[in-house]
């Protein structure tokens, strides 16, 4: 009641700002429900009944003041809980180099910073197993909490973002039985800062078509109280995003490649990447297919302790976009992970406001 | 009979030509308009597209302040003629861009008459009307004149 209480207050002050205030300020949100049901074989049985649920409520604000912004994003969980998704303060010296100090989204390949937890802005109901959340049983930091230093400039040559950050190196905490990354938001585990970069260009002979690269690089500790699986793993992660437009096609892939490095020295390879494919019939009707792939070394300790399984899912949708402000999305999908196959069925009513 | 077809062509011409003449009188034209503190005299396009997108925002260190238009006729005229796209697709856009980056939206002015003052007493400020809503000095430097249909 007292968080209810807190956001309610958040609400109403910054409404009042944004009336008050000559400066662009600006207070938006996102909301989505759903229904999801599954078939036998489904490593969540709670969904073989078919289930409703809320997803989350999404506020988030932003103020310019000349080269000063200030983002924030809060998140309400479909539990009740409140979470600081990002919260940073920017500086622009130019388009070309902006400085952003605080808690943001990982920049590693395109759909981690595009996205998030704007379902209605998210073409599909749900991430692609590769960019799940932390708290999902993801693979990798989706927050990160440090500096990031980032541009965009037009060249001859077409648009360039570019951009390097440093930030606390993500841990590994209990959350219920499982085990989960967490972004470390207030100190550092160890002495190893993780470190980022990423690089995209827009040709100017074709441009509809983006392609980037990125690379994160941690040590990850292993921070449960009881029976840790491994003690600090050295993380690299390389990504390849491609987004290609064509008209009402929209076209886009994302490659990971994983590297840990246990501290015997040890070291395990594995992969994961998604391709997806929408096409708009008319505004109104998008039909998608997403097709997403993990595969990873069994005997690495990184991932035993997260529990991550080989997985591959082909989802088939349709979008309906009632307006430019909300959607229905529903899915079919084939998954098969660990030896395991099912179905899943899904609809999704998102909105922007 | 030949005098018949001649006269019926002649009759036809003169009609396309000036109903083409016609066409190209009245059609309108939008002005792109900026602080006298913009850093350039003119400005191109694409260059004006950027700004509108929230992908260009300063200019030899003088901040770009984009506004709109509140006159949802002239509004859905720059959208579809100079940014190439729908009015909901630009709405949807800043949705999109405001979450990604923070980056917050044009702010909208109500008549030209007030665009055009808040032009030109704001650093850095950029908007569009009708040429013929620009009277005399009005306080504004005119970048760009693109037509835009009737």
């Amino acid at each position: 009641m007292r968080r209810i209480l807190c956001v309610f207050i958040l609400v109403i002050t910054a409404s009042v700002l944004a009336i008050s205030s000559g400066h662009a300020f600006e207070f938006k949100g996102f909301a989505d429900v759903s229904f999801s049901k599954s078939t036998e074989g489904a490593d969540d049985i709670r969904y073989r009944n078919g289930s409703f649920a809320f997803g989350s409520v999404d506020l988030y604000f932003a103020e310019s003041l000349e080269d000063v912004e200030l983002l924030s994003e809060l998140i309400v969980t479909s539990s009740g809980s409140i979470v600081a998704e990002r919260l940073y303060l920017g500086y622009t010296f130019s388009d070309e180099l902006k400085l952003r100090v605080g808690r943001f989204h990982t920049p590693l390949g395109f759909w981690n910073t595009s996205y998030h937890h704007g379902r209605q802005l998210q073409p599909t109901i749900l991430r692609p197993e590769a960019v799940r959340f932390e708290f999902e049983g993801g693979i990798f930091p989706a927050h990160s909490v440090g500096v990031w230093l980032t541009g965009r400039s037009r060249t001859t040559a077409g648009m360039l973002e570019y951009g390097v950050e440093t930030s606390n190196g993500p841990k590994i905490v209990s959350s219920g039985s499982n085990k989960v990354l967490n972004s470390n938001n207030t100190s550092d585990n160890n002495i190893g800062k993780a470190v980022g970069f990423h690089a995209a260009i827009s040709p100017a002979v074709m441009e509809n078509l983006k392609v980037g690269v990125s690379g994160h690089f941690a040590r990850v500790k292993d921070d449960t109280a009881t029976a840790p699986v491994m003690k600090d793993v050295d993380q690299a992660v390389y990504v390849a995003a491609v987004m290609y437009s064509p008209g009402n096609v929209n076209i886009s892939g994302e490659y990971f490649a994983i590297g840990n490095k246990s501290e015997s020295d040890k070291k395990y390879n594995s992969n994961a990447y998604f391709g997806l494919i929408t096409y708009a019939l008319t505004e109104k009707w998008v039909p998608y297919l997403l097709y997403d792939n993990m595969s990873i070394k069994k005997d690495d300790p990184y991932f035993k302790a997260l529990k991550t399984k080989d997985v591959t899912k082909t989802t088939l949708g349709l979008r309906y976009n009632i307006s430019y402000r909300s959607s229905v999305k529903g899915e079919v999908r084939a998954v098969e992970k660990d030896n395991n196959d099912w179905n899943e069925f899904a609809l999704q009513w998102a909105l922007a406001f | 009979m030949q005098y018949v077809k001649f006269s019926f062509v002649a009759v036809l011409t003169t009609l396309l030509l000036s109903g083409t003449i016609y066409a190209s009188a009245y059609a309108r034209e939008l002005a792109i308009i900026a602080n006298k503190d913009y850093p350039f005299p003119s400005i191109s396009a694409s260059t004006v597209k950027d700004i509108y997108l929230g992908e260009k925002t300063s200019e030899r260190g003088v901040k770009i302040k984009p506004m709109d238009q509140r006159d949802e006729a002239i509004k859905k005229r720059f959208i579809e003629k100079v940014m190439g796209s729908t009015v909901d697709g630009y709405k949807a856009y800043w949705i999109k861009k405001f979450f990604q980056e923070g980056v917050t939206p044009p702010t909208a002015k109500g008549t030209p008459s007030e665009m055009i003052q808040t032009i030109s007493q704001t650093s850095g400020a950029v908007g569009y009307v009708w040429v013929d809503e620009l009277k005399g000095d009005s306080g504004v430097k005119v970048l760009l004149k693109i037509e835009v249909g009737n």
